[in-house]
This record gives structure tokens, sequence and C-alpha cells, in this order.
């Protein structure tokens, strides 16, 4: 028993987590901006304020690299790994800050981008975690400020939404922590550190992992636990759905990549990790083959999400180091092509309708060519096909995984890929089809000007990262 | 310390595992969203005991820390899951989640 | 850079520039973008020929011009094979261009056209000039698009949408076949460059070669049409004539011949592989020659001599004649450009109508049209000395040389097969009475949706005249290379010595050369008696009729291929499709459900059953999936 009370966080302590807190804290001025001023003025000023504070927490984080620290008792480390996905997450909620122009009526601005910020800082706070109760803090802190999101859209189905994910997803938070329990049973430790040793009880742990991957798995919406996705998906408001696309991913895959490349004993890590593999390969199939019947673009997009975080997970296949960074390289690659779609969806959208049914899209390729055009682009990505980020991000991935010796995953990708072009090419199609059915004349949405900046953005980066396929180098020796 | 051992720690842990499939069975068969929150709550407070039980068997306090952060983070999940059902549901006679299925395909 | 390699890279990215151009200023240029457009293809052409002599100099003309990742770096190649394809690519292409603009001349989209068509040079430029996979497979997806562009044209007709859609399909799995050999070869030898490949093919184990090769050749199968992958190919000429022409002559179909030549040094290392292409392209031979005589669609009729060409070639490079084969796509560019650019002719001046049936007696009317048809089929049939005769010759000796006396004598039933039908497409066009005004019912053809003749101002004649004329000339000498050896040793570099092979010396080559010669005499005997004599020209309407109805089944349906492809995946797919089909366009339904290999579409259904919107049945299948994990975990906990 300590007999003073002394505080035993340095300074270097706080200094890690300070972009989180930036972001965490960016909301309080949001709602305060929000109450203070004319509701003219205060969707700009309060999605400019976001903005703001998510760009100098992506300049804290980024100051971080190349000194990596473990705060708080080994609760929450940073340094390279931690800040690509910090990064990933900040650009994800940018993104759908630039989509967020008519999310909820204008007096819930302040509180929805509120909301939409401490999620990202949930998201920033799994980045780094590495005991369980952090995982924890920073999974439950991402989806409770979702599930209010989800019902943000003044209609039927985005309520609908909020209560399938509310109860679903708290259903997998509790086999989660469930297996949580298990693993600090049989290890004695929360710290992912503690449980590469051999554990006191092999069976307590196995389990354990079992339904502490589930939690991730499902968030990840991995077959068959992507169930939720598509209904969630469709009835969550645009900005919403970009950002789960996005940030909710990318905060899951950096709890499971810590867990599966720091925290297994090397004896069983393989066997143990062999169930992610097999749900990777089926959402591979799943996800393509789902989002062929599809006529709801964000429907068809969270099929799609399904398959190529399929993908993500297939480059982790084997726990090599050059899968980390291919599953690294892809995640980003990902955020563009699809954010880039979410744009372009997001553009065709009206007040009270969401521009997402793919008669919105009849005949698009003639009323506006370069968004069509643009649209176009962002499929073939997402079906990885050349001259995009998405091709070359599937041929790193097939070469990493073939290389782990996992080469029915690669073949697995392959007819994942085949499949998958026919779902996208339905979009395209419907684009440039001339004839039946009168195309709506719809004009683009006033307040467009923001979507414009992230379709231009994503597809810039889209083709850009073909080329240069950066995977940051020195991740791997920081995940411990 | 000679904390009296009366109960031997696997009578918890298989309590804990009772409770908690009682709480997943709730979730699936239960129609009312409201009784599958509260079978949601099981499956939390299912893990609670089995990690201050683990602590005893450890002796390692991390995990009754964990048991109230559990706690703190159920309340709010209560807080806002009670707060979408009231939504949902604000104009519907009866309370059952068959009755909200709009979305599917 | 050296002046080489910019005038090569200049080359290489002057069709894309101007597609730019065209896509960009198209409403402004309207028929100027032809002009533009042909140039883009013809300067290159020129700009090849000043290459030509660094390109036969040892080891070609590499440009390097960019590192991506470690292993993958991406440069051009200039050697005598890529410069051969360039010659006829852009040589070849730049003609049919130029007819283009005639074809052309009243459509409203002219500027479009050319855009697709120049960027489809560019892709086809990309594919045969990279030095590595990568680059092959980015050109060979970018192909596969623009000719999905292309097909599909005329997206007003839906049978050119399906058409558009199905070639597309075909070409995926190809891709697809080939990006997993790129990548198994990339496992094997850690580099995507030929170079690096190629030389350490020989160390690799058998399996792996095998299967790269394998994999290869789904992606030549699929873009060269080879059985069971060709029949997107009779459908594709849904799409304008000179796209047929690019894409069955000189360009698109003619990727797969390359590719396997490209990769000799693989196949001279698995027997077992290159018995395997052999077989296939002596079937696709036979196969496409058959199919051939049963079509009354005066483009089909080609698009089947494609086929069957195509097989020839693939045999020839399959087998290890890899100069035979090559000599086959040289002459073939020449000749079959001018039969599609001369049926073009006949096609236009009759407003649209394909039909053989409908024509007869052209001969006197379009002499040009006629003599050029004469030409190209003289050729085509392999008859002395047009330049198909010592091509198709070498292929079939070719085989026999290496110990393929089966695949040769298929090569030679062939020739005879493919003499009857190309005279049978000849006589029935050109000679007799015009049947233009004769009822369809007279002709025995059923009823049918006429197409709308498209009406407007014609380009002067010239336009369309001259690339035909011009084509004549290598048409009949192309062949005529062969003399002095020079062809062989122009590509000594590149491929193995050929093996001696017992049964070629007992076997002469003149020997053969007779014995396929006999075949084709009685192909054109026979043709000519059946349609062509004086008997035959003026009962022409009753027996036409007789044909139509007591047409063999099995060759009208095209040997069932498509049948089985419906009858195994497109059925269960298009239960699927009526449920969006007020949803969507009718026309996309069509060319995605009904004629689309549609793998995985019942199951698509299935999928989507699962998602009944309940949420106690989303959280059983989370249950479930969570015991699956749960079950696994038990299992490795316990073996512990």
């Amino acid at each position: 028993m300590p007999s003073t009370l002394t505080i035993p966080w340095g300074n270097a302590d706080w200094n890690a987590i300070l972009p989180l807190g930036v972001v965490a804290l960016t909301p309080l001025l949001v709602i305060l901006a929000d109450l203070l001023l004319p509701r003219s003025l205060r969707r700009s000023v309060v999605l400019a304020l976001a903005a703001l504070g998510l760009i100098y927490a992506g300049f804290l984080a980024a100051r971080g690299w190349g000194h990596p620290y473990s705060a708080f008792g080994g609760g929450f480390v940073t340094g390279g790994f931690t800040i690509v996905f910090q990064e990933i997450v900040i650009a994800g909620a940018l993104f759908s800050l630039l989509l967020a122009t008519h999310l909820g009526r204008d007096d819930q601005a302040g509180g929805a981008v509120a909301l939409l910020l401490w999620s990202a800082s949930g998201a920033m706070l799994m980045a780094g975690a590495a005991n369980l109760m952090t995982i924890f803090l920073g999974l439950e802190l991402l989806s409770l400020a979702l599930y209010c999101l989800c019902g943000l859209a003044a209609r039927p189905s985005a309520r609908e939404a909020a209560l399938k994910y509310l109860i679903l997803s708290s259903t997998a938070s509790g086999f989660m922590l469930y297996g949580m329990a298990l693993l600090f049973g049989a290890t004695g430790s929360v710290q992912l550190s503690a449980f590469a040793a051999p554990a006191a009880s092999p069976m307590l742990f196995t389990l354990g992992s079992g339904l502490f991957l589930i939690g991730f798995v499902f968030k990840l919406s991995l077959a068959p636990f992507h169930i939720w996705t598509p209904d969630v998906y469709e009835g969550a408001p645009l900005p919403v759905t970009a950002f789960m696309s996005v940030v909710t991913k990318a905060g899951a895959l950096a709890v499971l990549a810590r867990f599966a490349y720091a925290a297994l004993p090397q004896a069983n890590a393989q066997a143990i990790l062999v169930p992610l593999w097999i749900v990777a390969a089926l959402s591979m199939i799943v996800g393509n083959v789902g989002a062929l019947a599809q006529t709801d673009v964000k429907r068809l997009l969270a099929y799609s999400g399904t398959a190529q975080l399929g993908y993500v997970v297939a480059a982790l296949a084997g726990t090599t180091s050059l899968g980390l960074r291919y599953a690294i390289f892809y995640l980003v690659a990902y955020m563009f092509m699809n954010l880039g779609a979410f744009a372009v969806v997001a553009l065709l959208s009206r007040e009270h309708e969401e521009g997402s049914h793919l008669s919105a899209y009849a005949g698009l390729g003639y009323r506006q060519p370069v968004l069509a055009a643009l649209m176009t682009f962002f499929l073939l990505a997402l079906a990885g096909l050349p001259p995009t980020a998405g091709f070359t991000g599937k041929l790193l991935i097939l070469a990493s995984s073939v290389d782990a010796g996992y080469a029915w995953l690669a073949v697995i990708l392959i007819v994942g890929t085949a499949i998958s072009a026919y779902a996208y090419l339905k979009i395209v199609l419907a684009m440039y089809a001339r004839g039946a059915g009168a195309p709506l004349q719809r004009a683009l949405h006033p307040a467009s000007a923001l979507p414009w900046l992230g379709v231009a953005i994503c597809a810039i980066a889209t083709f850009v990262l073909t080329f240069y396929p950066l995977a940051p180098s020195d991740v791997l020796p920081l995940v411990k | 310390m000679n904390a009296p051992m009366d109960v031997d720690v696997s009578y918890y842990i298989v309590l804990s595992t009772v409770i908690f499939f009682i709480g997943v069975g709730g979730v699936i068969l239960r129609r009312n969203p409201l009784i599958m929150l509260m079978a949601i709550e099981l499956m939390f407070n299912a893990a609670n005991l089995a990690l201050i039980a683990f602590a005893r068997v450890w002796i390692n306090n991390a995990g009754q820390i964990f048991a109230f952060l559990v706690i703190t983070v159920a309340a709010s999940e209560a807080a806002i899951g009670l707060a979408i059902v009231v939504v949902v549901f604000r104009r519907a006679k009866n309370v059952d989640v068959d009755e909200v299925a709009g979305l599917r395909g | 850079m050296s002046n080489d390699a910019l005038v090569l890279l200049a080359l290489w990215l002057l069709p894309l520039a101007s597609a730019i151009l065209i896509f960009a200023f198209g409403p402004m240029l309207r028929r100027s973008a032809g002009v533009i457009g042909s140039g883009a293809v013809l300067v290159p052409f020129a700009l090849t020929w000043v290459l030509a002599a660094s390109a036969l100099g040892t080891g070609g003309l590499k440009v390097h011009l960019f590192d991506w990742i470690a292993g993958f770096s991406f440069g051009l190649w200039l050697d005598p094979l890529s410069l051969l394809w360039t010659l006829i690519i852009t040589g070849v292409g730049g003609l049919i261009h130029v007819y283009a603009i005639g074809y052309m001349w009243s459509d409203r989209a002219i500027a479009r056209f050319f855009a697709y068509m120049n960027f489809f040079v560019f892709a086809m430029l990309t594919l045969v000039l990279s030095d590595n996979f990568v680059g092959l497979l980015v050109g060979w997806g970018l192909v596969g698009l623009a000719s999905y562009f292309l097909i599909g044209f005329w997206f007003f007709k839906p049978s050119a949408v399906a058409a558009a859609m199905k070639a597309f399909v075909i070409n995926v799995v190809g891709d697809a076949g080939l990006m997993f050999a790129v990548f198994v070869l990339f496992a094997a030898t850690g580099s995507t460059a030929y170079a690096d490949v190629f030389a350490k093919a020989a160390t690799l184990a058998p399996a792996t070669v095998l299967l790269a090769c394998i994999a290869i050749f789904i992606g030549c199968a699929a873009k060269s049409a080879q059985i069971p992958l060709h029949t997107w190919l009779p459908d594709a000429m849904e799409g304008p004539t000179p796209v047929s022409a690019l894409i069955h002559a000189a360009t698109m179909v003619t990727a797969g011949v390359y590719l396997v030549a490209r990769c000799a040094p693989l196949w001279d290392v698995s027997p077992e592989a290159r018995a395997l292409v052999g077989t296939i392209g002596a079937l696709t031979a036979l196969v496409g020659a058959i199919l051939g005589i049963a079509q009354w669609d005066i483009k089909r009729i080609l698009a089947y001599s494609t086929m069957s060409q195509i097989g020839y070639m693939i045999m020839g490079v399959g087998v290890g004649a890899y100069q035979a084969g090559i000599l086959h796509f040289f002459t073939h560019a020449f000749f079959k450009a001018q039969l599609f650019l001369a049926a073009g002719i006949v096609i236009h001046a009759l407003h649209d109508e394909q039909d053989l049936r409908k024509m007869g007696g052209l001969g006197k009317k379009m002499p040009l049209a006629f003599w050029a048809m004469t030409i190209g089929t003289l050729a085509i049939i392999g008859f002395p000395p047009f330049s198909g005769f010592f091509s198709k010759d070498a292929v079939i000796y070719g085989a026999l040389e290496r110990g393929y006396p089966l695949l040769s004598l298929i090569g030679v039933v062939t020739a005879g097969i493919t003499a009857y039908y190309m005279c049978r497409m000849l006589f029935v066009t050109f000679l007799g009475n015009n049947r233009g005004n004769v009822p369809d019912v007279d002709l025995g053809i059923p009823a049918r949706e006429h197409s709308e003749p498209h009406f407007g101002e014609s380009a002067p004649a010239w336009v369309m005249g001259a690339p035909v004329a011009i084509l004549m000339v290598p048409s009949v000498v192309a062949g005529w290379v062969v003399f002095g050896g020079r062809w062989n040793a122009l590509f000594a570099s590149d491929f193995a010595p050929k093996p001696e092979s017992a049964l070629a010396t007992v076997l002469p080559e003149w020997l053969v050369g007779v014995v396929v010669l006999a075949f084709v005499a009685w192909g054109v005997a026979a043709a000519y008696h059946r349609y062509g004599s004086f008997d035959a020209t003026v009962s022409a309407v009753e027996r036409l009729r007789a044909e139509s109805q007591r047409m063999a089944q099995p060759l009208v349906r095209a040997f069932y291929f498509d049948d089985a492809l419906e009858a195994l995946f497109v059925r269960p797919a298009r239960a699927v499709g009526s449920a969006f089909m007020r949803v969507v366009d009718p026309h996309v339904i069509d060319g995605v459900v009904r004629d689309v290999v549609w793998l995985a579409g019942w199951i698509g259904r299935e999928v989507r059953a699962l998602q009944t919107g309940l949420v106690r049945g989303y959280a059983l299948v989370l249950a479930l999936g969570a015991a699956a994990f749960l079950a696994y975990f038990a299992l490795i906990g316990a073996s512990r």
C-alpha cells in the first residue's frame, strides 16, 4: 500500500495523448459556438472549428513520429504504428465533415459534429491502446457516439439503423468484453505485452482470444459478422456512413493488428488467427456477391466495404511485417476510393433525400460528365482495376499473402475481385446507359462545394497512390 | 492477508458463464428491445463478475478497476440505448423489434 | 535519355494525348477528330520505322521509365517481337482509322469514337511495349476496357450493350488468370521484369512453370477467343465495322499470340503447357471453321474465321514454331483487315444490311469491294502465292516438325473447311443476282427487327476506298518475307532453335504444302458447286431458303457453348435480375443479367435473402458465428 499519494504521470504521458485530447476537447468549443452563434452562421463555423481541431491534432500526432513512448503504465503507446492509424482516423473524420453539409437540421449540426469528433477520439484511443481497458474504453467511446449519430436523419430508417446498430454492436461488445475477462483470467494481466508469455491456462486464453476477436471482426464487418452493416449503412445519414466505413474500421484494425502481431504467444499464434483468415476469405466472397444484387449505392458500398476489409485482413495473414505494411497501404487506398464514392453520393443528395438510389445515377454520364467520370474512376479503383491505388494495393496483398504461404487466400481474393467487377460496373452502366425511364433531372445541391473538394482530393490521391505505394517502413518495430 | 476463501473461484466463473449465456439467449430470443438491452447488461455484468473473480485469483486489482470501468460504460450505454428505443417506438403501441424491419435485402 | 528513347516515348504516348485532346474538345472538332485521330496513329507508325534499326540490334531498345517499388520497375522495350506488333498496330490500325473517318462520317458521336479508338491503340501499345509483367497487365486491362467502350459504342442497340458486357466479362476472367500468373511468377522469381523472370525460367520448379503457363494461357484464351472463352467474339460484331477490323485484325485478339511468344522461355521448359496450348489452338481453329459454315451474317463469318485463324497462330506459337505463328499473325493482320473493311463497304452501301441472303450480285456494283474481298479470301484460304499460303503452311509444317502430327492434321483439315466457308461467303455475296428485294420469307430468314438505316451525307468514296486498296498489296506479298530465311533470322535472338524431328525428315515441307493445297482445292470446288456455279446462282433463292431451314442445329447453336454457359450460370442469375428490372434501365439488365456469365448470381439472391431486416435474426447469425469461433478455439485450446 503506498503511504503517500504521488501522481505517477509525467509530462510525456500527457503529450502522448495530446492529439487525442485535442480531438476530444474540440467538441466543447463546437457546442459553445453552436449555442452562441446565430443560426445562419452555425453550420459553417461549427464545421470550420471541427476541421481546425482535427488538423491541429493531425499536426500534433505527426510530431510524435520517431518518438515511441509507452504512456500510463503501458496503457497507451505512441510511435509509428499508432500515429499512422491516428492520421488515418483524422483524415477519415475530416472527409466525413466535408460531406456533412446536411447532417441533421441546422440546430442539430453542433451536436452532430461534436459526437462525430468524440467518436473519432475513441478510434484514436484504439489506435494506441495497449491494454484491455484502454481498448475497451476506446471502442465504447467510438460506438456510443455512433449509436446516436446513426439516428440523426429525420426518417424512420435512420432510427431503425440506430436501434439495430445499438443492439447488435452492444452484443458484440459483450462477447468481446467477456473475452477480455477470460484473457485476464488466463494471464493475470490486462497488458497486451504480458500475453506473449505462455498463459497459465491455455484453454482460457484461446477461448478468450476467440471472443475478443469476435468484437473486432464485428466492427470490421467481416462475414458473417457483417450482417448488420448494409442496414445500418443504408439507414444512417450519409456523412455518418462514410465515417463508419473508414474510422471505425481503422480503429478496429489497429487493435486487431496489435493483438495479432504483438500480443500472441509465439507457440500457437497462427492457430489462434486462423479463423480471422477464414472470415477474411468469407468476406471477400460474401461481400462481393452481396453487392451484386444491390440497388442502393450506400448498401452496395456496405457490402463492398465488407469485401474490402476482407482484403485488408487477408494481407495480415501469416503476420509478416510486409503484410502489415500492405494492409495499411490498402486501408489508406480504401479510404480514398471509398470516401470518394461517398462524396459523389453526397453531391447527388438533396435536402431530404440522399442520392444513393441507383435511379439517381441513370444517365448521369450525360448530365454530369465530370462527376460520372470520377465516380467511374472510384468504382474501378474499388474493383481493383489499373491505374488506381486499388490495383496496386491488391497486387501487394496478393504478393504478401502468397509469400506468407496463404496462396488459397490469394485465389479467393482473385475470385472475389472478378465478382466485384460486375457489382461496381452496374453503377457505371447505369450512369452511361441512355434510354428507358426519363432520367431524373436533378441539379446538384447548392451547398455542394465541400463534397467537391472531397471528390477532388480522393481522386488525386487514388491515382497518385497507384504509383507511390507509401507503406511506412518503420511501423512494425513500434507495434509492441 | 487471510481473507476467507470460502467459495472456490471456479464457481464464480461457472456462474458468470451461465449469466453470460442467459444474456446471449435473451438477445436472440426476446422481441422487446428493452429486454434485449437488459440481456446485454447481463453479458456485461457476467464479464464483471469474471473480472473480479480473476482479480482475486491473481491478486491483481486491475480486474476490479476494469469492472468499475465497465459499470460506468454500461451505464452510459443504457442511457443512450433507452433514448434510442424511446425515439424509435414513440409512435408505436407495442415495443417489438420485429416491427422494426424496414431495411432489408 | 537518348533520342531513340524519346522517340519511343513519343510514339507510345501520342495516341493517349490525342485521345484526351479529342475527348476534351470533341464537340468542337467533329469530323476533324478523325483526321487528328488517324494522324496520332500514323505518325507513330512512321516513328517506329525510325527505331527499327536500334530495335533489331542486340537486346533491342530499352527505356527505363521509373522505379515503382522494389522488384517493380517500369520501362519500355522494343525488340524484334514488339517492333513487329507495334508496326502492325500503328500501320494497319492507322489505315483502319482513316477508313473509319468515312464509315463514321454521319455519326454524331464521331469525336467520341476516335477518342476511344486512339485510347485503344494506346492500350495496345502499352501491352506490347512494356518490359515487365505489370505494365503488360495494365495494358491488358486497358485493352479490355477500351474494347468494352467500342463494342458498346452504339449503346442504343440493346444487343450491342449485351455484347459489350459479354466481352468485358470474359476479359475480366482472363485478366484474373493473368494477374494470378504474374504473381505466381513474382513469388517464384522475385521480379516482374521479363528479363529477370525469363533468366530464371529454367531453374524454376516444373509445377510452378506449368501453373504460371496455364494461368497466362487463361488470359490469352480470353483475349484471343480460344475455346471455351471464345463466345464473346462473334457477338462483339455489334460494334461499328472499323472496330471489328481493329479488334480482330490488328490488335486485341492477337495479344494472346504475342504473350505466348513473349513468354517463350517459359513454354520452352514446360512440355505439358506446350501440348495444352497447341491442342487448344488447333481445336479452336477447327471449331471456328466449322461454325463459320453455318453463318449468314457476313461479319459473323469473318468473326469465326478470325477465331479459327487465331487458333492457327496459337497452335503455332504453342507448339514452339514461334516464327510460324508470328508470321501468320503478320499476314493475317493485312488480309483480315482488308476483309473487314471490304465487308464494311458492302454493309455501309446496303444501309447496315449484314445478311448474306439479302445480298448477291454485288460484284458488278462494287468492284472495289469485290476485288478486295476476293484477294482477302484467296489470302486467308492459303492460295499460292498469296500471303496466307506461306504462313499457314509454316504453322502446319511447324507443328509436324516439333512432333505434333495430329495437330498438323487438324490444321490441314481446317484449311479445307476454311476454303469452303470463305468461298461460300464470297460467292453468295457477290455472284448471281441481287436478292435485296426478295422478301425475307422467301429466303428463309426468320422474322427479325431491321436496324434503322442511318441517313446523312456520305464521305468521299476514296476515304474508305484508299485504305482497302492499300491493304491489297501486303495481302498478296506479305508472305514473301519467308524467302531466303530472313524471317526466321529476324527473331533468332528471341527463340530457341527448332529441334529436329523424325517426321520432318520423312515428310518434306513441299509435300505438306501440296496436301494442304489439295484440301483447299476441294473446299473451293465444293463451295463453287453449291454456291458459285451457274446452276447454283440461278436457283439461289430456293437453295438459300432450303439451307436456312435445314441447317444442322449444333451448328446454328454454335456447338451449344453459349447454351451451356446459359444453363450453368445465367439462367439462375436471371431470377435475380427480374427483381430489380423495374428499377434499372432495361438495357443494363439485359446486359448484366441475360448474357453475362454471372457465376455467382444465384448466390447473390441467397445472401440477400439472409438479410431479412429482423434484428433478432441478425443477432442469431452473430451468435452462430460466435459459436463457430468458440468451437474452434475450444478445440485448439484443448489440443495444447
